[in-house]
């Protein structure tokens, strides 16, 4: 049972509802992080969205990352981290220390991320130290390639130049530990000459260099167990974004283009929902765009930025999709000023793989049957990761005449389970909230919100406890199918035309076997219309629980370019790449602009790409793997002075199929929203 | 029918498949018997004890055809007696290309352990094997502290068996193909180079058995619940690893044999990577959550030694630091093996005599003439 706070020790005052629920000990916090995570260390990431004014938390040694920010681009939101909680709050639970920390700040917004792990807080933090230890290289670099994930084998043969010197020119280790010195605020900076002399040093013996060099750390939390694998996520995108290799067939890429590397902290797989990676993501780009800038200034490039294409292949599921979120506006920021120094700034990212497992559902006006829409939301047993569901109604609807209830699979509620989408007047400052704890037995299993995320729109949000015993038998989710009700009185205005109540259930899956547990939960159609006979690539039908628009949450983030995965031997999108959302009236936003190869053929899943150590090889499969082809034609085209897009080719009128594709306008708007504007066509390289 | 007596022969034979079970006591691997008959077996490189020069079992059919066929024949044979005829070498190793493979396995086992001794010392928990006599490698058992710290290793290490599953499958017994693979090594080639990492493999095992006998050191799953190891827990203690031991055992010969060869053009990097995956199958056996890091640390001592002690049975002048390890807590890593030992808590001490054996003298000449070079075979 949630006991309540003083009103200055509310985090859902200063932060959001998912801060809640993950620090508050009555609610999420003992399930959502991992064994051993030493949280009272006091070590945090957090992104500020404070308007004019910056006001961080005094007296906690707030950092900034390196932030780009040239003559006169000014930000609203920043990432910064911060220590030393103030632990006079009276229990001294997390949620109420943070409270506390945050409250002096001001009025601000705060998203409180995932901590930092102790040893990775740079005990002397000097960002002037940003360029030490860096070599110029023998070829000024004309364009940079910059890549964010995790994993990273930076000392890879696949990015030595023609003299044998690495190509990457900087790699921010985030979550590495600290020496005692650097240029960034947590984790391990390393530049080229480091790289190299490491080389040098392994004499070939690139396992025992990783081992040897500091950076990894032992245990399954962190990296150190991730590159001894034979191949990562970031080996695979890296390789496919920037490398060279004989293994993968691929257009070299040329020695005047660097690379930028930054790796994200593994422990960002440790809780499904999205919201502990924004201040890590944002941290990386800024430090990817302070970087290259310093190169271009470095190595007397004639332009005061150059050309860069930053691979982001990464993403969560559940959010706004409207280019509204906190991130979206801070990246979107940073791109329109950089793009008004260099034209040439693209952030490419994944649509997600997520187009063929019901985590999204479209409730327009026509599912609002005698004022309700009920939806079965399917949570599967032996669940050891919270489950998210997010309700986003329509910009600018006041939906105070709404209710969500919520009904388990059996058993009772010990509390309504009814959240009316209204402000509690009780919780005074912040934004607009209400907050209904789900119990059961006495017991809390979880936590319906409404809040007016960035007082721009309403959204309800679900969290489920793990239904798997964790820590407490009695503290547990029932698995099964809940049952969400979206109602609203009589009074309530329709919804208006092209407009929806969009649901989000948020990525709770083990793609790369971190152990995690998570099992995928998803939505169902309570009165599913008759399945066709056949299964076509585009079935011409607006499902109320649907593939499009369940597209990656940060990849709807203004001005990106957002890739699809196609099947290379067919030209049909892989089956899971994720689409652009449609209605009735056409296609909707945003869209993608492009698909690459994300599979040789349904039966060869996956693109050849590159593993861990140097001559390694494997396969990826999945819109991460499409991404970094397209950012890498992106960087070609730019070096070589084409234009960006030149080599890619419109999308195809259609499949080419009957069978696969009604001649009806909304399989047309299906097609487009799956496969983009353009493809790159599929190499000659062997596939 | 007492002419059939030849058929109790046969019966014999079948004792020969007792002898790989033999093996199978020795523990040389975790397959047991199976991975004590490959070793036996590979010793001729041909992987099969039927192939060795054994017969194999006949067929009831052959067999009733033999005896029909003998029927029909013996008359033409006479009743005259038999003839003396000129005797073999006397204790030749001019004879052992003769026999057997797993003869010779016999010959090679006993060769090196005819000077393989040792004795264990309760107040001080440590074993010392001795060879010819001299102290050569001296173990001391870890504590429990240790053990309980060395598990959260191990657990760590458990994340990844998705990635090693079936390297670790496929080394349960002796991994020689892994060790061919870096060499190129085939049995028409090699088949002298191939029994002679055999035996290696095998004495190894026999030696890493005595330390484990007097350590009886628990698994890791026995001391940490959580471990829940991918392959069965083996019969044996867990300290020393006889799979390090093997595995630095065969490194060690095969990187001389490589030097004594002298044909590759790259032998430092085939040797450089032969170091490696004696290290890694070592580590594997961790990632499997079957042993601890010391384990490793204490094999790989044990195997160092016995490769030199078994080079020095084949006449080369190779150095033998005697060995002492009292494990420190740490992960096992080759390159602190080799360059940070005491700080590990690995130390070295007098050398170690080891008598030259005209038997192991023969067999490694023999794998030197397998050297793939334009001299080779002319």
């Amino acid at each position: 049972m949630l006991q309540d706070r003083p009103e200055a020790e509310r985090i859902d005052r200063y932060s959001g509802p998912y801060e809640r629920w993950v620090y508050t000990p009555e609610l999420g916090q003992p399930f959502v992080f991992p064994q051993g995570t030493d949280l009272r260390a006091g070590y945090f990431t957090a992104v500020l969205e404070g308007g004019d004014t910056m006001p961080f938390p005094q007296g906690v040694g707030a950092r900034l990352p390196p932030v780009w920010a040239p003559g006169d681009v000014g930000h609203t939101i920043l990432p910064f981290a911060f220590a030393q909680l103030d632990d006079s709050a009276s229990d001294g639970s997390l949620d109420r220390m943070l409270a506390r920390t945050l409250q002096n700040a001001g009025g601000a917004r705060y998203r409180v991320n995932f901590p930092i792990q102790p040893d990775a807080w740079v005990p002397d933090y000097d960002r002037t130290a940003a360029m030490e230890g860096w070599a110029a290289p023998a070829t000024p670099p004309k364009a940079i390639v910059a890549v964010i994930d995790d994993g990273l084998p930076f000392a890879n043969r696949a990015f030595l130049d023609a003299q044998g010197k690495t190509r990457i020119s900087h790699c921010w280790l985030q979550s590495a530990p600290a020496t005692n010195r650097d240029a960034v605020p947590f984790g391990r900076e390393l530049v080229n000459a480091q790289i190299d002399t490491m080389r040098a040093d392994a004499a070939g013996d690139e396992a025992t260099l990783y081992r040897r060099s500091g950076v990894l750390r032992d245990g399954p939390e962190g990296r150190g167990g991730l590159l001894r694998r034979a191949a990562t996520h970031g080996a695979q995108v890296v390789g496919l974004a920037a490398g060279n290799t004989q293994a993968m067939g691929e257009t070299p890429m040329p020695d005047d283009v660097a690379i930028i590397a930054a790796e994200l902290p593994n422990a960002i797989s440790w809780e499904t929902s999205g919201f502990g990676k924004e201040s890590y993501l944002l941290a990386a780009l800024h430090y990817i765009f302070d970087r290259a800038r310093r190169i271009a200034t470095a190595t007397g490039a004639s332009a005061e930025e150059l050309p860069l294409f930053v691979n982001l292949s990464y993403g969560w599921n559940a959010g706004r999709h409207d280019g509204g979120a906190i991130l979206d506006s801070a990246i979107e920021t940073m791109l329109t000023a950089r793009r008004a120094l260099q034209p040439l700034t693209e952030i490419v990212m994944p649509t997600g793989n997520e187009f063929a497992v019901d985590l999204h559902a479209h409730v327009d006006e026509a599912q609002m049957k005698n004022g309700a829409c009920r939806l079965g939301w399917q949570v599967q047993p032996d669940d050891k990761t919270c489950s998210y569901l997010e309700i986003w109604f329509p910009q600018g609807l006041d939906p105070s005449q709404y209710q969500i209830d919520l009904i388990p699979p059996h058993g009772q509620l010990s509390g309504q389970g009814e959240l009316p989408m209204t402000p509690d007047k009780a919780l005074a400052g912040g934004d607009p909230r209400r907050f209904v704890e789900i119990e059961m037995n006495g017991h809390n299993i979880g936590q319906m919100s409404a809040d007016f995320d960035r007082g721009t729109r309403w959204r309800a949000m679900i969290a489920l406890l793990p239904t798997c015993p964790k820590h407490a038998a009695d503290r547990r989710a029932p698995a099964g199918r809940w049952t969400v009700v979206i109602s609203r009185t009589a009074q309530a205005s329709p919804l208006p035309r092209g407009e929806a109540i969009k649901l989000w259930v948020q990525r709770d899956d083990d793609p790369v076997q971190i152990n995690t547990g998570g099992r995928q939960s998803y939505l169902v159609d309570l009165q599913p219309p008759p399945r066709p006979h056949d299964l076509p690539v585009y079935d011409g039908r607006l499902d109320l629980v649907r593939g499009y628009g369940g597209l990656s949450a940060i990849a709807c983030l203004p001005g990106v370019v957002r890739v699809g995965g196609y099947e290379g031997s067919s030209g049909y999108p892989s089956r899971y790449s994720g689409a652009s959302p449609i209605t009735a009236e056409g296609p909707g936003s945003p869209e993608l602009q492009v698909s690459a190869p994300s599979d040789r053929s349904r039966l060869r899943p996956g693109v050849p790409t590159m593993g861990v150590l140097s001559g390694c090889r494997s396969g990826l499969m999945g819109t991460s793997a499409a991404c970094p082809q397209v950012t890498r034609a992106l960087a070609l085209n730019a070096v070589a002075g084409r234009d960006i897009w030149d080599g890619f080719v419109p999308r195809p009128a259609h499949l080419g199929h009957p069978r696969q594709e009604p001649q009806t306008d909304i399989a047309r708007h299906q097609h487009a929203a799956r496969l983009g504007a353009r493809l790159l066509p599929v190499s000659d390289r062997p596939l | 029918m007492s002419q059939y007596g030849g058929l109790g022969g046969l019966g014999g034979l079948g004792g020969l498949g007792g002898l790989g079970g033999l093996g199978g006591l020795g523990g040389l691997g975790g397959l047991g018997g199976l991975g004590g008959l490959g070793g036996l077996g590979g010793l001729g490189g041909l992987g099969g004890l039927g192939g060795l020069g054994a017969s194999g079992s006949y067929s009831g059919a052959t067999t009733v055809g033999l005896q029909t066929t003998a029927e029909g024949l013996a008359h033409i044979a006479g009743t005259d007696p038999a003839t003396a005829a000129d005797p073999m070498d006397f204790a030749s190793t001019g004879n052992l290309s003769r026999w057997a493979g797993w003869v010779r396995g016999s010959l090679y086992l006993t060769e090196f352990t005819k000077g393989l001794d040792w004795d264990a010392n309760a107040a001080s928990e440590t074993v010392r094997l001795r060879m010819d006599g001299k102290p050569m490698v001296t173990l001391s058992r870890p504590s429990d502290a240790i053990l309980a710290k060395q598990a959260a290793i191990v657990r760590d290490y458990a994340d990844l068996r998705p990635d090693r599953s079936a390297e670790i499958t496929s080394q349960l017994g002796f991994p020689t193909e892994y060790f061919s693979m870096i060499l190129g090594l085939h049995g028409a080639q090699h088949e002298k180079t191939l029994e002679l990492l055999a035996a290696t493999q095998v004495v190894a095992a026999h030696t890493a058995m005595i330390a484990k006998f007097a350590l009886a050191v628990r698994r890791p799953d026995q001391i940490d619940g959580r471990i829940l190891p991918m392959i069965a827990t083996p019969g044996h203690g867990s300290f020393p690893s006889a799979h390090a031991t093997e595995a630095y055992a065969a490194m060690t010969v095969l990187c001389h044999v490589v030097d004594g060869w002298n044909s590759m053009t790259d032998k430092e990097t085939r040797k450089a990577m032969l170091r490696a995956l004696a290290e890694r199958i070592a580590v594997n056996r961790t990632v499997a959550g079957v042993h601890y890091p010391v384990d490793s640390w204490a094999g790989a001592a044990i195997g160092t030694a016995v490769g030199r002690a078994v080079l020095r049975r084949c006449g080369q002048q190779v150095a033998t630091p005697s060995f002492a390890y009292d494990a420190i807590h740490a992960d096992f890593i080759d390159h602190a093996f080799v360059n940070d030992g005491a700080a590990h808590g690995l130390t070295e001490g007098a050398a170690y005599d080891v008598g030259e054996s005209p038997i192991f003298g023969w067999l490694w000449a023999e794998a030197m003439t397998e050297r793939q070079a334009p001299s080779a075979g002319a």
